[in-house]
């Protein structure tokens, strides 16, 4: 291919300390695009050498991939993306923690498209990668501190430049639902299924980039053209997004039945979203806009903490789901709380979807006296108490009493405490449920059952065409809009839909948020053509979308998964939770079968033959 | 013209004095940008308009005495409330039947008291606020209409009514009357 990928990624041994060079052949780019997929085909064939998954998320041999998006690097609009893929250690299923910032601009900036990182350092270490050479350098100073600490001393210790992907006392503790945290105060993150519990397994404390490289591109003159016309576009379409941020939505959101409320049990939530929305949060707090690389939106917001131990001190305002996660769902009413508790994970290196999803949950304990204070240290884990609410993010970092076993995620957590607590785990196939509630979009229900990390919205943002916020046309959806229609077939294949173009979008290293522009596959594809200069159809490159999520799937398959995992929490289907979605439910025996059928999986969930050799994954699914 | 405006979710951050509900004097024939324009609202931040309980398009023509709501995109798919009057757990279409037991579909409008049957007479508020919290937990939705000035001390009447929307009468009464059983004692006020 003549531009796009330099073609290359960097080979790691942390145990034997070999440094070395792995090719990215077109042929690959051109089946999986990039990202995650290329990962996921990796995974499958062994790196081409044997490699055999040893089982053990933690496992030494276990590898870490990181790997861009195929536009990473290039202007085009929020061409940042970064994979860091593998087997999730909270999940033990397929993962793809996919985080924005600077770092895959950098990693691509120093000649490189991704890493792949095997085996353990006997002491804590550190990775430097500039152009010029790569460097495995101890860490033993950094180990046990915090992410803004690490970020702001590696890169004194190396370039002031630099970016930094960087696990907290959280990863190194191999807490379950460790992030990898980009850029330090920036407070971006790899979050979502214990990332960073596998850097922590490897005794890698950081990656550090620097470079000055251009990426490769065909059209150089007519992807500039392309990227103005669509900044344009982004600048008045998602205004909202600039303004307010993801947490601008909490209200709507409440309204309409969307965000959960008090472990995902209750209706509406009016004045504490009121008061744990972004714009109120913005209203005393924001210093200034943050944006990601080659982001015109900036829906990024740094803020000034208003209260608690960092008070005085700049963090990065919460997003949407962490509003939720610690607001409503914890019936929290004090958006200073959701700030703190935002900026403690960051800076511990917790996701804080899921470290929010397991304080609900140990709330929910707590009310039932299934936890009491013998297991918490003394402290009372009341409802919307802000103290519980930080003392628990701070136990499951450091596992301390309780915290020990709520970092090992709802799931595990739920199985040990026994008694009744299932009823109230919230979780799907081991990973917390995001705050957009299925009964408010019965289209995101099949989505969470099927999603290949677990319970990932990202995987199908279905509420985007429904909210009226991306056109149905552009992915040839004809079905009802109406969010609550029973159509099961319409909106089975909406869900489809999204999927696959999800998936593209996470291989092509774009935003979720770049549709809020109304940019169409077609258009998106033609971006290819410019910079590798392969002439792609919108159509084939959704189709490239399908064969990643199949790809993914015989992963988890290889995994155990089938049908019986593809289920959504019990207190999901069977319980009204009124508000905005007052009597709403998934209908999702009805909609997995027609999923199945749709994906050309058979009726246990399982990718036939057919559909296999059809989307070419042949090699991948061990099929000669 | 004189309309009623409403904007939901996050759409009154977008006016200048955050109103979420306000009348607004308008020259006749007005279009939604104009009004737009007014309120401060982007476009693109706007999922969903109703006029008097139905949806319309971009090229509305506003007129003297309409109902106006803004629905924001993304958590927009949201609509006026609508349940079935029968099994009162499904949302319909407008002037369609209700999928799962066939009753035709009736509207629960924000202003719907008129519609709504009152279950309970409280005695003051406290006592009100302690039905709401049992029916809602019940997942019986509660509108309260007090007698008097919100704020004021209830007069000799008490402080007001307890309503719910028809379909839910019984049920609410069924959740009330269980619980005084249960505490053993009967009912603070006045059972409708």
């Amino acid at each position: 291919m003549q531009g796009g990928f330099w073609g290359k990624v960097l080979t790691v041994n942390l145990k034997s300390g070999d440094i070395g060079t792995r090719e990215v052949p077109d042929e690959l780019v051109k089946r999986f695009l990039g990202g995650g997929g290329i990962v996921a085909h990796w995974l499958l064939t062994g790196f081409d050498n044997g490699f055999v998954d040893p089982g053990d998320p933690l496992h030494p041999d276990q590898p870490l991939v990181v790997m861009t998006g195929l536009f990473v690097g290039t202007p085009l609009p929020t061409a940042c993306k970064t994979t860091f893929g593998g087997k999730s250690p909270q999940t033990g299923i397929w993962n793809e923690a996919i985080v924005g910032g600077y770092f895959g601009q950098k990693l691509r900036a120093a000649g490189w498209d991704g890493i792949i990182i095997t085996g353990r350092a006997e002491d804590p270490v550190y990775l430097w990668i500039t152009p010029q050479g790569v460097e495995l350098r101890p860490a033993e100073v950094y180990w046990g501190k915090d992410v803004y600490h690490t970020d702001e001393h590696l890169r004194e210790a190396t370039h002031p430049q630099a970016q930094t992907a960087v696990i907290g006392p959280a990863g190194e503790n191999l807490v379950k639902i460790a992030s990898i945290m980009i850029g330090g105060h920036e407070g971006r993150a790899a979050g979502r299924g214990g990332m960073g519990a596998l850097m922590g397994s490897k005794h890698l404390k950081a990656i550090v980039v620097q470079g000055d490289q251009k990426v490769p591109v065909v059209d150089r003159p007519g992807m500039m053209a392309a990227t103005k016309d669509v900044n344009a576009r982004l600048k008045v379409e998602a205004v909202g997004l600039n303004r307010f941020g993801t947490a601008g939505l909490v209200q709507g959101n409440e309204a309409s039945g969307d965000m959960p409320i008090h472990n995902f049990r209750h209706g509406r939530f009016v004045e504490g979203a009121a008061t744990t929305c972004g714009q109120h949060i913005l209203e005393s707090a924001f210093v200034k806009n943050y944006g990601c690389f080659a982001c015109a939106i900036q829906c990024g917001k740094v803020i000034t903490i208003q209260s608690g131990t960092h008070q005085g001190e700049q963090s990065h305002s919460p997003e949407y789901e962490t509003a939720a996660g610690f607001g409503s769902n914890c019936l929290n009413p004090d958006g200073n709380v959701v700030v703190e508790a935002n900026d403690l994970c960051n800076r511990l290196g917790l996701d804080t979807i899921s470290a929010s999803g397991l304080v609900a949950f140990a709330m929910e304990a707590y009310e039932r006296g299934i936890i009491t204070r013998k297991d918490t240290g003394g402290q009372a884990l009341e409802w919307g108490d802000g103290e519980a609410i930080l003392s628990l993010v701070t136990a499951m970092a450091y596992r301390d009493h309780i915290g020990d076993l709520l970092a090992e995620g709802t799931r595990k957590a739920a199985q040990v405490l026994g008694q009744n607590a299932q009823e109230f785990a919230v979780q799907v196939k081991g990973l917390e449920l995001a705050y957009h509630d299925p009964r408010a979009f019965p289209s995101m229900g099949i989505n969470y059952a099927t999603a290949n990390r677990g319970g990932c919205h990202l995987e199908g943002l279905t509420y985007f065409v429904e909210g009226g916020a991306f056109p149905a046309a552009h992915i040839s959806y004809a079905g009802p809009l109406d969010r609550f229609d029973p159509d099961v077939e319409a909106k089975t294949d909406l869900a489809v839909r999204m999927q696959n173009l999800m998936n593209v979008l996470n291989a092509l290293g774009l935003c979720k948020f770049l549709i809020r522009g109304k940019v169409s596959p077609a258009e998106i594809a033609h971006w290819v053509t410019l910079v590798t200069g392969w002439e792609l159809s919108g159509e084939e490159m959704l189709r490239i979308g399908a064969r990643l999520h199949t790809l993914k799937r015989i992963y988890n398959v290889r995994n155990g998964i089938s049908r019986k995992d593809d289920i959504l929490p019990g207190r999901l289907l069977t319980h009204n939770r009124g508000g905005g979605a007052e009597g709403s439910f998934v209908h999702l025996g009805k909609m997995l079968s027609t999923y199945y059928r749709m994906r050309g999986w058979n009726q246990e969930g399982i990718p036939t033959e057919e559909t296999i050799r059809e989307l070419g994954l042949e090699a991948e699914a061990g099929l000669s | 013209m004189k309309i009623q405006v409403t904007l939901h979710g996050h759409l009154p951050w977008y006016h200048p004095e955050r109103a979420s509900s306000l009348e607004l004097e308008l020259p006749e024939g007005g279009s939604l940008e104009e009004l737009l324009a007014v309120l401060g609202v982007p476009r693109t931040e706007v999922a969903l308009v109703v006029i008097n309980d139905q949806r319309v398009g971009w090229d509305a023509v506003l007129s003297d005495g309409i109902k106006l709501e803004m629905f924001p995109v993304i958590a927009g798919g949201a609509r006026p409330a609508r349940y079935c009057q029968l099994c009162a757990t499904e949302y319909v279409d407008e002037g369609s039947t209700c999928p799962y037991c066939g009753a035709p579909a009736e509207d629960l409008g924000e202003d719907g008291d008129e519609e709504l049957a009152t279950i309970f007479h409280a005695g003051d508020e406290d006592e009100a606020e302690m039905v709401r919290v049992l029916l809602e937990e019940a997942g019986v939705e509660v509108a309260l209409e007090p007698y008097g000035v919100e704020g004021e001390p209830a007069g000799a009447e008490g402080w007001g009514l307890i309503k719910v929307i028809p379909a839910q009468r019984e049920r609410g009464i069924e959740v009330l009357e269980t619980y005084w059983d249960r505490m053993g004692e009967g009912p603070p006020g006045e059972l409708d």
